[in-house]
């Protein structure tokens, strides 16, 4: 079962954090007006705005914002301002225990998928793979997750053919990639999300994976943007990458999901069930609070 | 012998048959003395295992052979941005393979020449997180992509600022089924 936060109201106030790399000034307001345009009261974290090399402040100072936010029993949702890198330095110092006790959503993607992937390994929790500031589809599938008990469908094509239900792991290659023989649970029973493939080490990362034995009892693969970030990978490069090592798995895989570093993507619960039906076309994903 | 993707096989080797390549891109001679700056100070003598960063790091969890006691040489190639390092290195970190080491011996990283991201440089990234173990490091050594190749799986001695193998390895054994 997740571990779901309950679902946010008016007045709520939610928590802005950098645990990876930082943004602008700009962008961090663009973030805040627009939760603050929902009717909650957004705060940035005390470091949110450090700089230590590209990391936003020290690993302790980024990893203390993060739990204050989790501790907080007055903050209802962890709003990550942006990724880039470092999230994977602090997740082991995550009071897990907070977590458990007071769950409440957390929101963000690429390296932010760290934080996902860990939290679903520690304490099942349901997070949210997107942003909040980009407008569109992104901001609203953001807000509806916040606000209401709802799954939300996504729609993409079939690479392999079936119909799978099971729980939504994932996110960003580079951030699953980290945690192999590093904490990433057997995906017994998963549906696996993943989203941008970044030149040699998409390939390597599959390859790592299939050695692991964790994909053993997976459920489905749900592949998102695989050529927007860093590097990023040519789409039917990736595809071909991806039919060679998971393709024999004998699961359903849907590509061309729209989410991950791409313009316009939308939001959705990880750590939930979903349902993966290629017929359809479609990915159904679980609520992400209650 | 080799450098980037060539220590997949030399992991692997050394895991099945206890045989552990040569890393560099040509021949080499020993005994082999080669001098850098000391990070951590201090003496350590181990199996020199390791090599390719990005390739040690992709094994783990899948078939990466214990490093316990070893020195570990750590090279690279630039693929992406100081990030990817940093990942690696925070992989190799959380997994137990650097608490694990005996010491560890930093090579070359190509790419990396007059590339800064945000203030911070190759040097950076990889001074904040080996520059705090518990065991000797030593880095800037002139061994990896384009330097003449060094056996892995022989006696190494890391001392104050200078790597030194002596040993040839015995590559021509019979395998050493584990």
């Amino acid at each position: 079962m997740p571990v779901r936060g309950r679902r946010l109201h008016e007045g709520d106030r939610v928590r802005l954090v950098s645990p990876a790399s930082f943004a602008d000034d700009a962008w961090v307001e663009q973030v805040g007006a627009v939760l603050a345009g929902w009717g909650l009261k957004p705060e940035v974290g005390t470091h949110a705005r450090d700089r230590h090399g590209y990391m936003a402040g020290r690993d302790e100072d980024r990893l203390a914002d993060l739990n204050e936010a989790f501790r907080d029993p007055g903050v209802r949702a962890v709003v990550a301002v942006t990724g880039g890198a470092g999230a994977y330095r602090i997740v082991d110092g995550i009071d897990a225990e907070a977590v458990r006790a007071d769950p409440k959503p957390v929101i963000g993607f690429s390296d932010i998928a760290n934080l996902h992937v860990w939290l679903w390994a520690q304490t099942g929790l349901a997070t949210i793979h997107g942003c909040v500031g980009a407008g569109g589809r992104t901001d609203a599938t953001a807000r509806r997750l916040l606000f209401e008990p709802e799954p939300i469908t996504l729609h993409g094509s079939a690479l392999v053919d079936g119909r799978a239900e099971g729980v939504l792991a994932g996110g960003f290659s580079g951030a699953v990639s980290n945690f192999i023989g590093a904490g990433l649970p057997g995906l017994d029973g998963a549906i696996l999300c993943l989203e941008g493939a970044q030149g040699v080490h998409f390939d390597r990362f599959l390859w790592t994976l299939g050695r692991s034995g964790l994909l053993a009892g997976i459920r489905g693969v749900a592949l998102g943007d695989l050529s927007g970030c860093e590097a990023g990978l040519d789409a039917e490069v990736a595809l071909g990458i991806v039919r060679d090592r998971l393709g024999g798995l004998g699961v359903p895989i849907l590509s061309g999901l729209p989410f991950g570093h791409r313009a316009d993507q939308m939001c959705f619960a990880l750590g939930v069930p979903g349902v993966i039906d290629t017929e359809a076309g479609t990915l159904t994903t679980g609520p992400a609070v209650h | 012998m080799g450098t980037g993707e060539a220590t997949f096989r030399h992991l692997e080797s050394w895991r099945r048959h206890r045989v552990g390549g040569h890393h560099g891109d040509s021949p080499g001679v020993l005994p082999l003395r080669v001098t850098g700056e000391a990070w951590v100070p201090g003496r350590a003598t181990g199996l020199l295992l390791g090599g390719d960063l990005a390739a040690i790091r992709a094994m783990i969890g899948a078939g990466l052979p214990d490093l316990t006691g070893a020195i570990l040489l750590l090279t690279g190639e630039r693929t992406l941005g100081l990030g990817q390092v940093d990942r690696q290195l925070t992989h190799l970190r959380r997994a137990g393979v650097l608490a694990s080491v005996a010491g560890v011996a930093v090579g070359r990283f190509t790419g990396f020449d007059g590339y800064a991201d945000r203030g911070w440089t190759l040097t950076d990234v990889l001074k904040d997180q080996l520059g705090g173990l518990p065991v000797p490091v030593v880095a800037g050594l002139p061994l990896g992509p384009g330097c003449p190749a060094v056996p892995l799986g022989v006696e190494a001695v890391l001392d104050q600022a200078t790597l030194t193998v002596t040993t040839s390895p015995s590559a021509n054994g019979s395998p050493v089924t584990t």
